[in-house]
């Protein structure tokens, strides 16, 4: 939107990317989970350039006691930006984007954890993100869902994630730093797969109806995507033995 | 409509539709309509009419007689506090320690449990507002304090695989090993033999039963790791015989 270099095209005129996409294609994505040691749960997701860890501890007992729910579990999350995932070096410590950030995930993923198994405690979900790339949001949804899922805390569903935008005119999934920076609009989309429920839907920039709700069903697309590569990853680690084992 | 999308022993993550129908929903499967679904990464089971799911990683949930391994946090008026690993701390009250009629004023609580110390209780209630009690009098040597030796944590729900049929693959490493250990139903095990390296051995053995309950032929694994290393140990001087196992043993 902002100070975009003259006679920069997002789209060449063969319908490719910056970074050589198709216009509905996701950015490479890998995922693994149960990499940190000390942590209950933890996934580690690398999308395109995105590079972000998440960690999940608990169900524990909350101190102080007046934050604890006596019928259900509480939510916490941190989303942090580490100071060398950017190009400018970033301030550490929580800002007015992390928090909000946070907060958001938090919605999004509160809605999938089955809380009142586990009254007055608390479960930790701690978000990093060591390189960033655009659309840290939905890659960190999507890493805590895992970390989530690996520390076994009862879930009626994953939560898939993932955004698309508006690029030179047009519709795209799963934005990139250049065309999150010069493009039109980006919309972030969470999504609880088996019920088709909107857990994260935001907007930022301009479109019209029509292109929301193009972008709402491309993003969509993309999450449904990215769901099947969660349960993958979550198999994976289990199978991975199993074939160690050679069974 | 009775359908059932799954077999026995299949590996699911959550949000996997398991049955459609009549069926009860057991642990780890919650239900959305007349359809069920897996609530946690884990492996199906199927008896009659029951579809749940044993979880592979997760927190320990007590129950009532559960034996648990647990550590003392903190030493009240009359009162321990323990942590045995579950997502609520465990109340421990003097009278469920000591027989008979004990006065507060005149005992030192630190002299029966200290803060660290190491005991083997049972969960003698674990109510609506998570209030989790134990008990140690009557539990072998009164409940510890357990001194020495080291301590293990797997995933409670891999206990029994640990345990094996009929005390099966315990025994197995006991006795190869040669040491001592305590299981406790939390995922906690206490592990203290005579040479530090068994010791280290049957720790070894134990996480890779947690790392690997999931597979199948896990036992003679077990015993083909020990004996080589045994067989090692004994190259090296550390150990004077391999134990052998009696006919039958570990099978």
């Amino acid at each position: 939107m902002m100070g975009k270099p003259e006679g920069l095209k997002l789209i060449d005129e063969n319908g490719y990317r910056l970074d050589g996409r198709k216009k509905y294609e996701l950015r490479k994505i890998k995922m693994e989970v149960g990499v940190l040691k000390s942590a209950d749960g933890s996934a580690y997701v690398e999308w395109g350039k995105n590079k972000i860890m998440a960690a999940v501890y608990g169900p524990r007992e909350i101190h102080p006691k007046h934050l604890q729910k006596p019928d259900r579990a509480i939510l916490r999350v941190r989303y942090n930006m580490a100071p060398f995932s950017v190009e400018e070096r970033k301030k550490p410590g929580p800002d007015r984007r992390s928090v909000e950030i946070s907060k958001v995930i938090r919605g999004a993923l509160e809605p999938a954890v089955i809380l009142e198994l586990f009254p007055r405690t608390s479960i930790d979900i701690f978000i990093e993100v060591l390189q960033a790339d655009a659309g840290t949001r939905v890659a960190g949804i999507t890493a805590a869902s895992l970390a989530l899922a690996d520390a076994g805390i009862p879930m009626k569903d994953l939560v898939a994630a993932c955004a698309a935008g508006k690029i030179d005119g047009e519709i795209a999934l799963d934005l990139n730093k250049e065309e999150d920076n010069y493009g039109e609009a980006d919309v972030p989309v969470a999504i609880m797969p088996i019920k088709n429920d909107i857990t994260l839907l935001q907007m930022d920039g301009y479109l019209t109806k029509e292109e929301f709700l193009e972008a709402v069903k491309l993003a969509i697309k993309g999450a449904k995507a990215v769901y099947q590569k969660q349960r993958e990853a979550l198999r994976e680690k289990y199978l991975k033995i199993v074939e160690e084992v050679g069974e | 409509m009775k359908k059932i999308f799954v077999k026995n022993r299949d590996l699911v993550v959550p949000g996997t539709l398991l049955a459609q129908g009549p069926f009860k929903n057991g642990r780890g499967t919650f239900k959305e309509g007349n359809r069920l679904y897996s609530s946690v990464v884990g492996l199906v089971r199927v008896s009659n009419g029951t579809v749940s799911v044993v979880p592979l990683e997760g927190p320990y949930i007590p129950e009532v007689g559960d034996t648990v391994i647990g550590k003392i946090v903190d030493v009240k008026f009359s009162n321990w506090i323990v942590d045995i690993g579950a997502p609520y701390q465990a109340g421990l009250r003097v009278q469920d320690v000591i027989e008979g009629r004990v006065d507060v004023l005149k005992t030192d609580l630190r002299k029966i449990f200290d803060i660290g110390d190491i005991i083997y209780a049972k969960v003698k209630a674990f109510n609506e507002i998570n209030q989790i009690d134990l008990i140690t009098k009557g539990m072998p040597f009164n409940g510890g304090p357990l001194k020495g030796g080291q301590l293990v944590e797997i995933t409670p729900s891999k206990v029994p695989r640990l345990i094996g049929k009929g005390g099966s693959m315990i025994n197995m490493i006991k006795n190869l090993t040669g040491t001592r250990i305590i299981v406790g139903q939390n995922g906690w095990v206490w592990v203290s033999g005579r040479k530090e390296e068994l010791e280290k051995l049957a720790i070894e053995a134990i996480l890779k039963v947690n790392r690997e309950s999931h597979t199948q032929g896990l036992t003679d694994r077990v015993r083909e790791m020990l004996v080589k290393r045994l067989n090692e140990l004994k190259e090296q001087g550390i150990i004077e015989e391999v134990p052998q196992l009696e006919e039958g043993e570990g099978q």
